[in-house]
């Protein structure tokens, strides 16, 4: 096929995959657009019917307009435990990221370049830990930690977290570098650099759309973990999910503006990191296919 | 001494029963300062034969000695950093995201040379300058045509000033009249800087156009290693003779060259250049012209006799056309006798 009538056909489909991609967004962007407005309404707002979604100075009755207010913000603020478990989810996701990360290109590159007897299997044994379901490996564990006395630190759940996403970072990175020529390496060897140094500075850089995908991956899972969290914290390691639904039973009934609120305030890092990465992202997801 | 003497180097990938191991018991020298071209067919074994040269790949058995007082350093269990030696690849293999400049100062950066920042930018402007670089580098390797990659993987290579050279297929993708200029280039380059050079190719031109000795490599074996004129005077056997000029040699069995009247020598071939042949145009002649090519220096036909297809060269001045007969002489200090 020529390129043009390529291009043609390409124009003619463009606005039908622009309508339907608006849909999808609109779709799936509802649901946070509504906890977004609840974390903004009063009490007798939040469940009102019909719902009400426009935000103004006062709320008449039977319209959709819902009184504007920051009390439920003011009210997670005021919460000293609050912000010290949205400080915990960061600091946890971050580090475990940042580790899984670093440990999983080690691994990949391993891997990637030094292809071994059983190499395979190994590859499919780390694999093979992602498959337990985690809650019928948290009672061994939840043992295990309060021997080694890691339970309720924020430690464990780093080093947790790591575990669980190596596997994944390890078949990602491997992947990623599978795709990028020995040759480069081999010529900085002969350039007279090690083969670390080779790695740093001529294969990782070139890995970076890999290494971005990876990381965001990585970041969403350790930062929307729960089950782990709530066996094996209580009061100190807490992390924001498990804080999120303790919310939920606090009381009778269902505080859902501080709740939203609470949920927003989580929503947000991981969606300005999401919009940081985009564009790697994007190159990342489709690393072979761009490649060249 | 020479600069580097290879022994018995032997490199097996799983080849399957039967197939000829990738290297079996190659050995040569380079000499200080000298050019030797590996020659031979894809497959040959030439790239292999580079990489264990250059500590990418392990070889089977052998060693790589490596002159040094007081006496010589077995090197083969070096990693490639440590051998001082820098290779251009066939691809070139530039690193994409660096530009020009930063091609060319990578060997220089690396942390055991600890060169500083001054001395690295100087050299970086003299290759550059060397190699008509100077307002490319900027550039991005993506930005540059094929000549310019080329001249960067060389620069990159010679900006070290390493002890040794190696070489593989650098010109291959190149189109036949930059290659040509290339080959000049890089003759030029390795005798103003004096170095060793390890030359891989397939072509046999410019393998006698540019090596002191050439490496004949066939199966993962050496031929015969040789000066060029030697090698084209005096071919190891059939083989050798077959890779080297064009038209190709013409080889005889020793019953065709018995019924041509040629001499013997008890070998089972008997070789005869193109241009060896002596031409002279006789309408009684038993050789008939069937097909006839102007090469611009020289005249090349496919002549047959008694059932033989015999390749000659003649002056450009000779008037002849396909279907003309002639009569064919050779003068036997130009039999070149030869096992198979």
């Amino acid at each position: 096929m020529s390129p043009r009538t390529g291009r043609s056909e390409a124009g003619r489909t463009a606005p039908l995959k622009a309508i339907l991609l608006a849909a999808y967004a609109m779709i799936s962007l509802a649901p946070v657009l509504y906890l977004v407005l609840t974390a903004f309404k009063l009490p007798a707002d939040t469940a009102a019917l019909p719902p009400r979604f426009l935000p103004g100075a006062s709320a008449p009755e039977d319209s959709f307009w819902f009184r504007f207010t920051l009390q439920n913000f003011h009210r997670v603020f005021a919460d000293a435990q609050t912000l010290l478990y949205l400080f915990n989810s960061v600091f946890i996701s971050v580090c475990s990221t940042l580790l899984s990360v670093v440990v999983g290109s080690l691994a990949g590159y391993g891997f990637s370049r030094f292809p071994f007897r059983g190499g395979r299997d190994a590859l499919f044994f780390v694999l093979s830990t992602r498959m337990l379901p985690p809650l019928a490996v948290a009672v061994p564990i939840s043992f295990m930690y309060s021997r080694l006395g890691l339970l309720d630190t924020r430690f464990g759940l780093i080093l947790l977290y790591t575990c669980f996403n190596l596997s994944f970072t390890t078949w990602m990175m491997k992947a990623f570098i599978d795709e990028i020529p020995t040759a480069y390496e081999e010529a900085a060897m002969l350039d007279g650099h090690t083969r670390l140094e080779a790695l740093l500075r001529v294969v990782l850089p070139q890995a970076a759309p890999g290494i971005a995908a990876t990381a965001v991956f990585s970041l969403i899972s350790a930062w929307n973990e729960y089950a782990f969290a709530l066996t094996l914290t209580s009061t100190d390691a807490v992390t924001m999910p498990v804080r999120i639904h303790a919310i939920i039973g606090d009381s009778g009934t269902v505080p859902w503006g501080p709740l939203a609120a609470a949920a927003t305030l989580f929503l947000l890092p991981i969606v300005f990191f999401g919009l940081m990465m985009r564009k790697h992202l994007v190159r990342g997801a489709t690393f072979g296919a761009v490649k060249g | 001494m020479p600069a580097y003497s290879i022994e018995g180097i032997s490199v097996s990938f799983g080849e399957r029963p039967g197939e000829p191991p990738a290297l079996s018991d190659v050995s040569f020298q380079v000499g200080a300062g000298e050019l030797v071209v590996i020659l031979g067919r894809t497959g040959a074994g030439k790239t292999t034969l580079l990489r264990v040269l250059a500590g990418l790949q392990k070889p089977r058995a052998g060693r790589i000695l490596e002159d040094a007082a007081p006496s010589p350093v077995d090197i083969s269990a070096q990693p490639p950093y440590r051998r001082d030696m820098a290779m251009v690849f066939q691809n070139f293999s530039l690193y994409p995201r660096m530009s020009v400049r930063e091609n060319l100062s990578f060997p220089l950066r690396a942390k055991a040379l600890g060169l500083p920042a001054a001395e690295i930018e100087a050299r970086v402007a003299q290759a550059a300058g060397m190699l008509g670089l100077a307002d490319k580098l900027e550039r991005s390797p993506s930005q540059l045509s094929g000549g310019e990659l080329q001249r960067v993987a060389i620069g990159r290579a010679l900006v070290r000033k390493p002890k040794l050279f190696l070489l593989d297929e650098p010109l291959a993708s190149l189109d036949a009249k930059l290659r040509e200029h290339m080959v000049l280039e890089i003759h030029r380059l390795q005798r103003s800087l004096g170095c060793g050079m390890i030359y891989v190719t397939h072509d046999h031109l410019e393998a006698m156009s540019l090596a002191d000795r050439i490496l004949v490599l066939d199966k993962g074996r050496v031929l015969q290693a040789a000066p060029p004129e030697e090698i084209y005077r005096h071919p190891a056997n059939g083989r050798v003779a077959r890779m080297l000029g064009r038209p190709a040699i013409n080889l005889l069995t020793s019953e065709e060259a018995g019924a041509m009247g040629l001499p013997l020598a008890g070998k089972r071939l008997v070789g005869i250049r193109p241009e060896s042949w002596r031409v002279t145009a006789d309408p009684a002649g038993p050789a008939t012209a069937a097909v006839v090519e102007h090469l611009g220096p020289r005249l090349a036909m496919v002549l047959e006799l008694q059932g033989m297809i015999l390749r000659v060269t003649a002056a450009p001045t000779l008037r002849v056309k396909a279907g003309d007969r002639f009569r064919l002489a050779v003068d036997p200090g130009d039999l070149l006798y030869l096992d198979k």
